[in-house]
This record gives C-alpha cells, sequence and structure tokens, in this order.
C-alpha cells in the first residue's frame, strides 16, 4: 500500500462506508484530475481551497481538497468491501504514477 | 485562512478566558480533598456548586449533583428512577440520543413503554400534543429538551413542566443546549431533574456537567453509580445525605475548577441575549437571501441555525465549509435522529451552524460569503 494510513470515518449521519486515506504527498490538481478518467469529476476551483469530488464507476465517491494530505472514499452500500478494494489497488496506481512524475 | 468556529452547540470555543489557565494550574497543585486527609484547602466542587446554584436560582446548592456530562447525568436520572415494567414515559421526537438511547435501554431491560410527542417545523414542542400525551399516557416521567440542538427552538419550559406536573409525572428537563444562554430556573418552574453539561454555553471545560434534583426527589432517585465518597465509610450503601448520595469516586476536581471559572467570568460578563440573537438574525436573514435551505424558527431560540443548501448533500457542505474556508461546523443528524423528519430534513440531516457570544459580526459575514459562494459555484 502506498498511503499512510487508512481509517474508518465516524460521523453523524446514517451509518455509511466511509474512509479517510492519509496520504504522503499533497494532492495536487494533477492527482485530482488522473481521477477524473475513472469517473465523474466536480472540481470547485474558486474556494480558497479547491474541492473536488469524484464518483467512480461503481458508485463510489472521493473527495478531498487541494494540497491536503486526506483523500475520503464512500463506497456504496451493494458490496462496500469489493469497491473499497477496487478503489485501493486505483489510488496505488495513481500514487505511483504521481510518484514517478515527481 | 483563520479558523472560524461555529460549532459551539456541540462544545463552545474558546472557552471563557482562564479557563483554560486554571486546569492547568488545578493539576499541578497539591489536591485537597475535603475529608480525606489531615491537610484543607480549597473546595472547587463546593465553590462550583454554589456558582450554580446562584446561576439555576436554586436555594440548596447540595441539590446539585456532578458529573462527567449531560449523557452522564440524564444516566443517573433515568436508570437511578425505580421503574416497574409498564411504566409510561412521555418525551419527544426533539430528543438528543442521549435521552433516546436510555430511554431505549429501560425499555428493553424494564419493559418502561416510550411515547413521543411530535415537533412542529421549527423543531419545537407542540404543547397541544404533549398535553394530549400526558392525559393519554398518564406517563410516570415526562422528558423533554429545553431547547433543540438542531434548530435552536426553545420550548415553554416552566409551562410543559406544569402541565406534565399535573398529569402527576416527574419531569426531567435536558437543559444542554440552553443553560448560560437562557435562564433555566427548575425551582420557580417546578422541574424535578435538569441535566446540565459544563462545556457548551457555560463555557466550561469538557468533562463537567451535573443534574439538579429537587429535595423531594433526592429519595426517590437510587443512585447509579455506588463506591468510595471520602465519608461515612463504615456504611454498606451509599451515604443518605446529598450530593454525596449520587456522586462516587473521586471528582473530576480538574474540570470543576475550569468550570468554576467559566461561571465566575459568565457573572461578571453577563450574556447579551438580545446581541447574541441578533447575530442568530443576521445570520438566519443572510442565509435566507443567499437562498439557503434554513429550518425558520422565531424566538425564543438559541444561537442554532440549521439549514441545507439545494443541490448540495450537506456532508459536501459541511466538508468544504472546514476544510475550504476554516469554518467549523456540523453536518448530519447531530445526534438527534427522530426530529429530521419533522424538518423535512431526512435522512441526511442538516448543516448545523452554531454561534456564541465571541462570535463577530465579521465570522458571521465571513460565512455568509463561503456558503454563497458554494451556492454559486453549484449554480
Amino acid at each position: 500500500m502506498r498511503w499512510v494510513e487508512c481509517k474508518r470515518v465516524e460521523n453523524c449521519f446514517v451509518s455509511t462506508h466511509m474512509y479517510a486515506y492519509y496520504l504522503d504527498i499533497k494532492i495536487s490538481e494533477e492527482f485530482v484530475q488522473a481521477f477524473a478518467a475513472f469517473g465523474v469529476l466536480a472540481f470547485y476551483k474558486k474556494f480558497p481551497r479547491p474541492f473536488f469530488k469524484v464518483i467512480l464507476t461503481d458508485g463510489t465517491t472521493v473527495k478531498g481538497v487541494l494540497n491536503d494530505t486526506v483523500i475520503k472514499a464512500q463506497y456504496p452500500d451493494n458490496d462496500p468491501q469489493k469497491s473499497k478494494q477496487n478503489f485501493e489497488k486505483l489510488l496505488d496506481k495513481l500514487l505511483q504514477h504521481n510518484r514517478q512524475m515527481r | 485562512m483563520e479558523l472560524v468556529y461555529l460549532n459551539n452547540a456541540a462544545t463552545s470555543w474558546p472557552k471563557a478566558p482562564q479557563t483554560g489557565a486554571v486546569v492547568a494550574a488545578c493539576i499541578d497543585k497539591v489536591p485537597y480533598h475535603a475529608g480525606r486527609s489531615a491537610f484543607s484547602g480549597p473546595n472547587a466542587a463546593e465553590e462550583c456548586r454554589c456558582l450554580l446554584a446562584a446561576l439555576l436560582q436554586v436555594k440548596e446548592p447540595k441539590q446539585i449533583v456532578f458529573g462527567s456530562n449531560a449523557t452522564y447525568a440524564l444516566n443517573v436520572a433515568l436508570h437511578g428512577l425505580r421503574w416497574k415494567s409498564g411504566d409510561a414515559v412521555v418525551t419527544t421526537v426533539a430528543e438528543h440520543n442521549s435521552v433516546q438511547r436510555p430511554l431505549h435501554y429501560l425499555s428493553k431491560t424494564k419493559g418502561i413503554k416510550i411515547h413521543m410527542v411530535p415537533v412542529d417545523g421549527a423543531g419545537r414542542i407542540i404543547p397541544e400534543a404533549w398535553a394530549e400525551a400526558l392525559k393519554k399516557f398518564k406517563p410516570r416521567v415526562a422528558v423533554f429538551t429545553h431547547a433543540s440542538n438542531v434548530t435552536g427552538a426553545v420550548n415553554d419550559a416552566k409551562r410543559l413542566a406544569m402541565m406534565a406536573r399535573t398529569a402527576g409525572a416527574i419531569t426531567l428537563l435536558d437543559a444542554s443546549q440552553s443553560l448560560g444562554v437562557i435562564p433555566v430556573y427548575p425551582e420557580e418552574w417546578g422541574i424535578d431533574l435538569v441535566a446540565f453539561t459544563g462545556h457548551k454555553y457555560l463555557l466550561g471545560p469538557t468533562g463537567s456537567g451535573g443534574l439538579y434534583v429537587a429535595s423531594a426527589m433526592s429519595a426517590e432517585l437510587e443512585p447509579v453509580w455506588v463506591g468510595g465518597t471520602g465519608i461515612q465509610s463504615e456504611l454498606d450503601e451509599m451515604p443518605p445525605m446529598m450530593p454525596t448520595r449520587f456522586e462516587a469516586g473521586t471528582s473530576n476536581d480538574c474540570a470543576l475548577v475550569g468550570l468554576a471559572s467559566a461561571l465566575r467570568w459568565a457573572a461578571e460578563h453577563r450574556i447579551k441575549e438580545d446581541a447574541l440573537l441578533n447575530m442568530t438574525q443576521r445570520l438566519c436573514t443572510g442565509l435566507r437571501e443567499i437562498g439557503a435551505e434554513i429550518i425558520e424558527v422565531t424566538s425564543p431560540r438559541t444561537p442554532v441555525v440549521s439549514f441545507r443548501l439545494k443541490g448540495w448533500d450537506v456532508e459536501d457542505v459541511g466538508e468544504i465549509l472546514q476544510k475550504s474556508f476554516g469554518i467549523v461546523c456540523r453536518t448530519g443528524l447531530h445526534c438527534a435522529p427522530q426530529i429530521h423528519s419533522f424538518l423535512g430534513a431526512a435522512p441526511r440531516g442538516t448543516v448545523r451552524l452554531s454561534l456564541s457570544r465571541f462570535t463577530t459580526k465579521a465570522e458571521v459575514d465571513y460565512c455568509l460569503q463561503a456558503i454563497g459562494a458554494i451556492l454559486h459555484e453549484v449554480g
């Protein structure tokens, strides 16, 4: 795994399958754009710290802000474990690519 | 980017001036526990009790029992009652889980029957529905919140308590969201039990809170926690006198010193209720103008405002406010799951902004600017 830590996010909503991934890089625009190929990206660039949200094809939602080191993923209810595995593979791949580009 | 803290309904920040310093000093001082050693010193708990008695306008400070928070106090009250299977409880859909979960537990373990009273679209208990439930179910206990932690709507505690008392019920008021921001007068209002916390609008540290127990209730209530008290150690049971009967174990002196300091400060610097209400109105007006869907609440209210933004998930709004704009708020069900159906906010809940006496106009305006930017982005 290429991320530092993965923690389940507990919040005050009806139970969700949300996890926070603590990265060893700061999230760049290139990194966000790389996600766009795997789903639908909404990128709010005008905010003081731009916010992004990607909905992947299996319904997984990925979100965070630029220059942060945390990315959140919320998995759909139908098969959250499978979606988690798939997302982690994707994240791993994107992080590796990011490292090679540095 | 400076932090703007609008989550005071969860816990206040900043605390009253000097609170942190006195808590820090307390932990390094020689601990004085009355009756437990040959030396004596300042009794933090007793001073705190006296200050709270003054705030609550109750004659006997000893009727205030300390605990770690309002949830603890509510459990001391609800589990301390001698329940019989089939006993009825009337409560409301506006209650926090600190009330709902103990009641649910008691329904499973003791067979009590829980009857929920609805609220209006502002989250305020409907007096007619309250009266009807009291008449229909003849409850042993009536439990209700003074102010909704979701909408800020303040209930007429005096009136609701009087109705419950007339129906023969023991009254338990959850003052977590009200004490420190609006008056809470249990003796004048004839309320038997009042649970409160020290870390919200009393501006004290976390780990402080308690339960006011009316004199007539002292013997009615069984202690839930039993153990060392430092006095009458020869007894097999808890000493009968208040507040010792309900205070087993070593107290959280540092939190109580901090709470006492905050209470002293607040007594010298009275909260300007009108100014706080005006600030809340400024926020509501601004939200309305921007196009936010706010839960409309008429006065009396606490400085709590819930809203949603069309086209946005509430969690995303909270995330953006916090991470993109540095505004701390809270999103979701706010541990009060049942009220949202009555507010039209189920199942995702709301974005909640909660001000304090320290919130500035500039902070409110910045928040409005941020929310406007979010709506503009999606538009």
